[in-house]
């Protein structure tokens, strides 16, 4: 391609001279009879010009471009109309440069501007310019054409292919080394390969010419580009095939330099459903049919026409390895089989199990559907928001991330008003999925504002007024209890406001199912004033059964108020174990009775023998020999002492077996019958475990 | 007179199972109207055989007539209707359509209040001859003459120039609708590929009028679906997947506003391959395990950007997300959860499924008949696709579908331009010249002396005919 237009005042004055003789000669050669004066004067007049410049230099050479001539790529009275035609006419005519040598006489001028002058309808018809000029005998004067440039490539060395472009210059060079004198045949004409390779451009607007060729309407012209150019390779494969990457590069280069609608439309819609014709056949070949095709998927992906020189250049080698024929496959008339006919009539009825599944699908599409759906859809979409396709959008994953949470907030108010609690579920599980450090606060602000206390105190508003066993009541209870951390402390509160008997026994029931999870909350909230609110947080702990809840409980343990004392024995026993029981035995001198008598009884039950439930007791009990006990609490501890004591508590017990004479009998005899029983039961175990 | 092309919902939606359920009673009763025809040949008007027909006749009529002000049956092309529904007919019953036509009846309407004496009298008028019956003023006049108030005859109508005139106006909006679908996909992926909003308000407009189009003339937008624009398939699919998932959405009686969201979804369940790198998309090559592992992706790109984009129901971005994942839970991407795909996603994969198998035929030419993509559709029911879905939407685009060219046995070429209830009778338009200029429909249900006039042979190439099938769906 030429370079861009320069200024006209660069030209050499007689260089314009020069060319606007040329162009009046060929104008005037044009529009008037040889027998007419101006013919022969304008053409004179340009020889003189010519012979003039031809005296100082070797030859004269002139580039056409469409919009005028061109001199060492400056472009030569551009304005001039009358330039303009000419050049234009030329150009349409293929010519692409003119070149004038020494020894040029007038009347081998004349030949040539004759040849020049010609309408493109007689070009065609009696084959190029070149050739025209060569069967006249001008000798001197040599045309460049579009896609035929043997002729200027031979002699003219002084504006031969243009520079390499980029880093694709080296190898260029080399490349015309080795294609020298290589050549195709295209359409007729000889198109050197070192001139594609050499000034692709050049051979892209060569080829548009003779596409152009074809037709009036696009289509035609853009079927005969993608011929010239699938030719054009095939004969690159033929002639020189060690060469092949380079050249297809040039020749997608070539289409670059077109304008770009031709080569987006030979790429989209010749390029690449040849490929895709190639892989489709391939793919039929191996007897696949799996649906949807792999391959269409691709196909219908390319929204995009940012093509690559290598992409294209691929494409290219592909459609010219092809066969050219198939491009019309047709399966010509194929038979209707029989049994079509059956498949036919089984399609057309319906049975009722049929009519009831598109029953289903007439329904659907609806709000509950739609929510449920978009829910399910979104929580699928989670783990990919964290990981982007593209590295560079790993940025904006919080934000997609955050954008998804945001929608499945909006879902989960949405689920909830239309009481779908299993799918309200589903979100709230969602949110406490474990995710990456940097969309954890996200997830965590999602929870907390799914807690909100209102929605909280609505939900269980609304649990309250459901039958216990009802799956709305299940999958509303699931969503509070994936909710604990943020429901317990509203619970907690509604619990302490309720005035219902009832209804605090529904809510304390819900704590017990909540706070399981929340003793460390729940633990914290044991300092509050409220002795009622307390003894619940005792009770809710207590029913967690889990042995961390007895740091909490030491707290508590020696509370002033008695039920909330009452309510820890009571959650230690429930609890359990060596933690449990260690505490329970500090209850053993709690200044309330009762309170000591269901520690004597829970020691029994929980403690483990020689542990430290063992010794409190029987340190309980010696207390009691200086110390007045209740007969009661003392028979009770020595039954305790029976079922957990080992030997220390055996020689502790044998002494109380024994009626002592000095006191009065009737409270000794009843210590002394549980002590007879508790030495024979720990005997017994002890028997048993020797 | 039923709109014999259409589907339309006018009057108020039936569900589909009611409207299949309505066809059944509507066939029955048609059934008992043929045995009491028959009856009246045998039997003399008193004879208990005779009378009993009309009874049973009665009932069912009875029935039908419980939730409407008439029933009307008529006769089109050898096709039998119920109001707007195409009711199946053996081939046996065939002979009676050919008969009643023949007596210049094209239609009858039951009214309320119809006595069993009515349908003797009627029956009795129907033994005549054509040529009697005609001779004595038509059927009309006569069942008029007889004091028959409760039934009344329509005579037989052709398909007339006006019906013409119709088709070339819906055929043309259907036409411009298409343009502008591809146009306003082409604007989405814009949009979606800068980062720019999607023009959402375009995209419903769009969309209402397919909607629109499809409930006016199913066959002339899902007719443009099977040509293939060769220059803009890329963009065509997604506007074939959305006209395919309307069609289906009408087809199965879904609410309006249903249908419109399933264009939608149809239309943008690719919008994620804008997100997939160009170098794969692009690469002039086969793909690496990779590189599919990527393309794999675009359902879930879809959904994202999906379930950003206001002004769209969210089944857009569940069917974007769901429409590669198989009836068998298989496909991709993997989920949790135990719900399969959303009735929407099913529609739309089925689409999707089918444009690409028939684009193999019509696009890349490829040498397989117009019943391929059927008969793989067929096969991965049950696997791929679920199989009452499949049922149902071949009968809507037809083991022939619109656009086909059959040889049929008279020698004609017919190309198939409506589907009756006989998937293997299309209605088709007889190709005589080849230049786009005919414009003689027939039916392929239509019979003579009791035979059918034309029955299809062989499907054939347009290739090979070089006809341009184009010009007669554009």
């Amino acid at each position: 391609m030429q370079g861009k237009d320069r200024s006209i005042e660069n030209a050499p004055l007689a260089v314009q001279e020069l060319i606007r003789g040329i162009v009046s000669a060929i104008r005037a050669v044009r529009l008037y009879p040889p027998n007419n004066p101006v013919y022969a004067q304008t053409i004179a007049k340009s020889y003189k010009l010519i012979e003039g410049y031809l005296r100082t230099s070797p030859e004269f050479c002139v580039t056409v471009h469409k919009t005028g001539l061109l001199y060492n790529q400056i472009l030569v009275d551009r304005d001039a109309q009358l330039s303009k035609s000419i050049s234009d006419d030329l150009y349409a005519k293929g010519v692409r440069e003119i070149t004038i040598t020494g020894g040029l006489s007038e009347q081998e001028l004349r030949d040539g501007y004759s040849v020049l002058a010609l309408s493109h309808e007689e070009v065609k018809q009696k084959g190029s310019t070149a050739s025209l000029l060569w069967e006249r005998g001008v000798a001197h004067m040599k045309v460049k054409e579009a896609s035929l440039d043997e002729i200027v490539r031979g002699e003219h060395t002084g504006h031969g292919a243009p520079a390499a472009r980029g880093d694709h210059g080296a190898s260029v060079v080399n490349l015309q080394e080795l294609l020298k004198g290589k050549k195709i045949d295209l359409h007729g004409k000889k198109v050197m390969l070192d001139y594609i390779s050499g000034d692709p451009a050049g051979f892209g607007q060569a080829a548009l010419e003779m596409a152009r060729e074809a037709g009036e309407t696009r289509e035609l012209q853009e079927g005969r580009l993608f011929e010239i150019y699938r030719e054009t390779g095939r004969q690159m494969l033929q002639t020189a095939y060690e060469q092949r990457e380079l050249l297809f590069d040039a020749l997608a280069r070539s289409l670059f330099s077109l304008d770009p609608s031709f080569l987006d439309n030979l790429v989209s819609k010749r390029l690449y459903p040849e490929l895709d014709r190639q892989s489709l056949q391939v793919h039929i070949q191996e007897g696949q049919d799996e649906v949807p095709h792999d391959l269409h998927e691709l196909i219908s992906a390319r929204f995009s026409r940012s093509w690559t020189v290598p992409q294209v250049s691929t494409l290219l080698q592909k459609a010219a390895s092809a066969g050219a024929a198939d491009l019309t496959g047709s399966f010509g008339s194929t038979p209707i089989p029989a049994e079509l006919a059956e498949t036919a009539r089984e399609l057309s009825e319906y049975t009722p199990e049929e009519m009831e599944t598109l029953r289903m699908f007439s329904e659907a599409g609806g709000e509950r559907d739609a929510l449920q759906a978009a829910t399910a859809t979104l929580i699928n979409l989670l783990p990919a928001a964290q990981n982007p396709l593209q590295p560079s959008e790993q940025e904006n994953a919080l934000s997609a991330l955050s954008g998804i949470v945001g929608l499945l907030e909006d879902l989960l108010t949405a689920l909830l008003d239309k009481k779908d609690y299993r799918s309200a579920a589903a979100v709230l599980r969602t949110f406490r999925m474990p995710v990456a450090p940097p969309f954890r606060s996200r997830m965590a602000e999602a929870l907390r504002r799914a807690g909100d206390v209102k929605r909280i105190t609505a939900l269980v508003r609304t649990l309250r007024s459901l039958p216990k066993n009802s799956l709305d009541y299940q999958a509303l209870s699931a969503c509070l209890s994936l909710l604990d951390r943020e429901a317990t402390p509203v619970l907690l509160e509604m619990l302490a406001e309720e005035e219902d008997r009832s209804v605090r026994k529904v809510l304390i029931q819900i704590l017990k199912d909540l706070g399981k999870n929340q003793v460390a909350l729940l633990g914290e909230r044991l300092s509050d004033e409220r002795w009622y609110f307390v003894r619940n947080i005792v009770n809710i702990l207590g029913e967690s059964r889990k042995e961390e809840v007895v740091s909490y409980l030491e707290k508590v343990v020696g509370h002033k108020n008695f039920q909330i004392r009452q309510e820890v024995v009571r959650a230690l026993i429930a609890i359990g174990g060596k933690r449990a029981a260690d505490l329970l035995a500090t209850c053993l001198r709690d200044k309330d009775i009762d309170i000591r008598f269901m520690a004597i009884r829970g020691l029994g039950t929980i403690s483990v023998p020689g542990g430290r439930g063992e010794q409190e007791l029987v340190n309980f009990l010696r207390r009691g020999r200086w110390k007045r006990i209740d007969p009661q609490l003392k028979e009770e501890a020595v039954i305790s002492l029976g079922k957990i004591g080992g030997q220390g508590a055996l020689r502790f017990l044998r002494p109380l077996s024994r009626v002592k004479w000095w006191k009065s009998r009737k409270p000794q005899e009843i210590v002394c019958d549980a002590a007879v029983k508790a030495i024979q039961e720990i005997e017994g175990r002890t028997g048993r475990a020797r | 007179m039923p709109d014999d092309r259409n589907n339309t919902l006018e009057g108020g939606r039936l569900s589909f199972f009611l409207q299949q359920q309505l066809v059944g009673t509507a066939k029955k009763a048609f059934l008992q109207l043929a045995t009491l025809l028959k009856n009246a040949t045998l039997y003399p008007p008193a004879h208990p055989f005779f009378l009993g027909s009309a009874e049973q006749l009665l009932v069912t009529l009875e029935e039908l007539l419980s939730k409407r002000n008439e029933a009307s049956f008529h006769i089109i092309a050898g096709e039998l209707f119920f109001e707007t529904l195409s009711v199946p007919v053996e081939e046996s019953l065939s002979l009676l359509l050919e008969d009643i036509s023949r007596k210049g009846v094209g239609g009858i309407t039951f009214r309320p209040g119809l006595k069993r004496d009515e349908l003797v009298a009627f029956a009795s008028l129907m033994r005549r001859d054509p040529g009697a019956l005609e001779a004595q003023g038509g059927a009309a006049a006569l069942v008029s003459q007889a004091g028959i108030v409760h039934l009344l005859i329509h005579k037989v109508l052709p398909v007339g120039a006006a019906q013409d005139d119709r088709k070339d106006k819906s055929q043309k909006k259907a036409s411009e609708t298409y343009l502008d679908g591809i146009e306003t996909v082409r604007d989405i992926v814009t949009s979606a590929h800068t980062g720019r909003g999607i023009n959402t308000g375009r995209m419903q407009t769009l969309v209402h009028t397919m909607v629109d189009s499809v409930l006016e003339n199913r066959d002339a937008l899902v007719g443009l679906t099977s040509i293939k624009l060769h220059d803009e398939y890329t963009f065509a699919h997604s506007v074939n997947v959305a006209i395919l998932s309307i069609a289906m959405g009408t087809f199965l009686s879904l609410e309006k506003s249903q249908i419109a969201t399933l264009g939608i979804a149809g239309m943008l369940h690719d919008i994620g391959k804008v997100k997939i790198p160009l170098e794969i998309i692009n690469k002039p090559d086969s793909l690496t395990d990779a590189e599919w592992d990527i393309m794999k992706r675009h359902p879930l790109e879809g959904a994202m950007i999906l379930s950003g984009l206001g002004g769209v129901s969210k089944l857009a971005m569940v069917t974007a997300f769901e429409h590669h994942q198989h009836y068998d839970y298989r496909g991709y991407p993997e989920r949790g959860g135990g719900a399969g795909q959303h009735p929407f996603s099913k529609i739309v994969a089925l689409a999707d499924a089918y444009d690409a198998l028939t684009a193999v035929r019509v696009y890349y030419s490829i040498r397989k008949p117009p019943d391929e993509a059927v008969r793989i559709l067929l096969k991965k029911r049950g696997s791929v696709f679920d199989p009452v879905l499949v049922k149902a939407f071949v009968n809507m685009v037809g083991i022939f579908p619109i656009g086909t060219l059959l040889r049929l046995d008279t020698g004609e070429i017919g190309l198939v331009v409506h589907q009756t209830r006989d998937l293997m009778r299309p209605r088709v338009l007889l190709l005589k010249q080849f230049d786009g200029t005919e414009k003689e429909e027939v039916s392929l249900l239509e019979m003579e002396q009791g035979r059918y006039r034309r029955t299809p042979l062989a499907a054939v190439d347009p290739n090979a005919m070089r006809v341009n099938v184009n010009q007669y769906l554009v």
